[in-house]
């Protein structure tokens, strides 16, 4: 592995690491500012601009180091001929920490995307479509959890929305469905849809997973970073994304859960299709 | 006019085509590419026999969930099956038989109609292989499909009386 990498992303990771202390200092800031209802507003944009372009170089900077280390990591395990048990798991778990940070800053650009993604376009949607499309990119998790997906769409299926911003969403929910079974029993996720009034259309992702307690989480559930379960899955950022792109496309998120019986995501829409 | 919901599940192996003669009878489409089913995908479409709308609720099972655990968990209140199988594939026909022992003995009242899909490709007008089918059909050029499920929709409009 080339050492310059390793060194390189150490510098990286400093510089954003005490950005991101900054970061907070600024936050800390602009919270001060809205909640004073500063009139200064330019201030409040100027900072969140300005951390949007940090995070984007962040991210951006960060991901070609990696990519370096993940394949002097392949290297390196190709050219190691009889490598001990210890050297195995070393790589193992260096390859493994390399894929979580690509995740993160995956996730976090999709995050960002997602804070300023108002462009997409009022297609017909068709559920069917659309969902088996998101289960395809999915299914060698499908298959290997032995998820059963019971899809009905048969009292709504074709109604206006935003394509990508709708399949963002329902990838999210159904990643979270599929990460939050329990592993105890068979899981099934049931997606359906109905309508709610002439006005309103309702997507249900129903699962008999883990479930959370809503009470204590409920506040949790839809910030940025922020797990209702402390045993490292998931990013924290997918139920942000949800929340933002349906502030910006129109739409509100309900949850019913219950721990150890499972929960249901609803996602309510607008037949109008019109951006909030 | 009466409106009654029938469930019809589609079982049989993965590729026989399920999916494809379902598309094909409720939007009259057929896509070449294959993509196997995951789970299961209720679609519906309504037929009208004498004063009865009949909103037929078509369940397509993936054809690598046929177990008895779906049977008792998920089939219960069928009111008919479409057994397929692929007529140019021997070992289909043989998995639906099989199946359909299965299938009597948890549903012994409930129709069950052995469809061979495919036809389009068979070289006569049979398959080459000895077989006890209902229907041969062809989700590809659309020859049966609306018959096939005619005829299960008037098996369970005969049972009403």
């Amino acid at each position: 592995m080339s050492k310059d990498n390793v060194e390189h992303l150490l510098e990286k990771l400093e510089v954003l690491v005490s950005e991101n202390q900054s970061l907070r200092l600024e936050n800390e800031t602009l919270r001060t500012l809205v909640e004073d209802n500063d009139p200064d507003s330019s201030k409040v944009i100027g900072y969140n601009n300005e951390l949007e372009q940090f995070t984007y170089v962040a991210t951006h900077d960060l991901k070609t180091p990696l990519a370096n280390i993940s394949g002097y990591l392949d290297l390196l395990e190709m050219d190691l001929e009889e490598p001990s048990g210890d050297v195995k798991d070393s790589i193992k778990w260096l390859k493994y920490s390399v894929r979580e940070a690509m995740n993160v800053i995956k996730e976090l650009t999709s995050a960002l995307k997602a804070r300023n993604d108002k462009d997409d376009l009022l297609v017909t949607i068709n559920m069917d479509s659309l969902v088996e499309s998101i289960l395809s990119g999915m299914r060698s998790t499908i298959k290997k959890k032995g998820v059963l997906f019971i899809c009905d769409f048969t009292e709504f299926d074709n109604f206006p929305y935003y394509k990508s911003a709708l399949r963002s969403i329902l990838q999210n929910l159904i990643s979270n469905a599929i990460l939050y079974l329990d592993p105890e029993k068979p899981g099934v996720i049931k997606v359906h849809t109905e309508k709610l009034d002439e006005q309103t259309i309702c997507i249900s992702i129903e699962d008999n997973g883990v479930g959370i307690d809503l009470e204590k989480n409920r506040e949790k559930l839809l910030g940025l970073f922020k797990r209702v379960t402390n045993d490292g899955s998931g990013s924290g950022i997918g139920m942000y994304i949800i929340n933002k792109l349906l502030e910006n496309y129109g739409g509100t998120l309900e949850i019913e859960s219950e721990v150890g019986v499972g929960s249901t995501f609803k996602i309510i829409l607008p037949l109008t299709g019109t951006n909030a | 006019m009466r409106e009654i919901s029938k469930k019809i599940v589609l079982l049989g192996n993965e590729s026989v085509g399920k999916t494809s003669l379902i598309k094909q009878y409720v939007h009259s489409i057929f896509n070449e590419e294959y993509l196997s089913t995951i789970g299961i995908n209720i679609s519906k479409k309504s037929v009208v026999l004498g004063d009865v709308t009949y909103k037929l609720l078509i369940w397509d099972v993936a054809g690598d969930l046929m177990n008895e655990q779906l049977y008792d968990a998920y089939l219960r209140g069928t009111h008919a099956f479409l057994l397929v199988f692929d007529s140019t594939r021997e070992e289909t026909y043989h998995a639906i038989i099989k199946e359909l022992e299965v299938l009597n003995s948890y549903f012994p009242e409930v129709n069950k109609v052995i469809i061979g899909n495919k036809m389009d490709l068979l070289e006569g007008n049979a398959p080459s292989f000895d077989a006890d089918f209902d229907l041969l059909t062809s989700a590809k050029t659309g020859e049966n499909v609306e018959d096939a499920f005619l005829d299960l929709a008037k098996r369970i409009n005969n049972e009403q009386g």
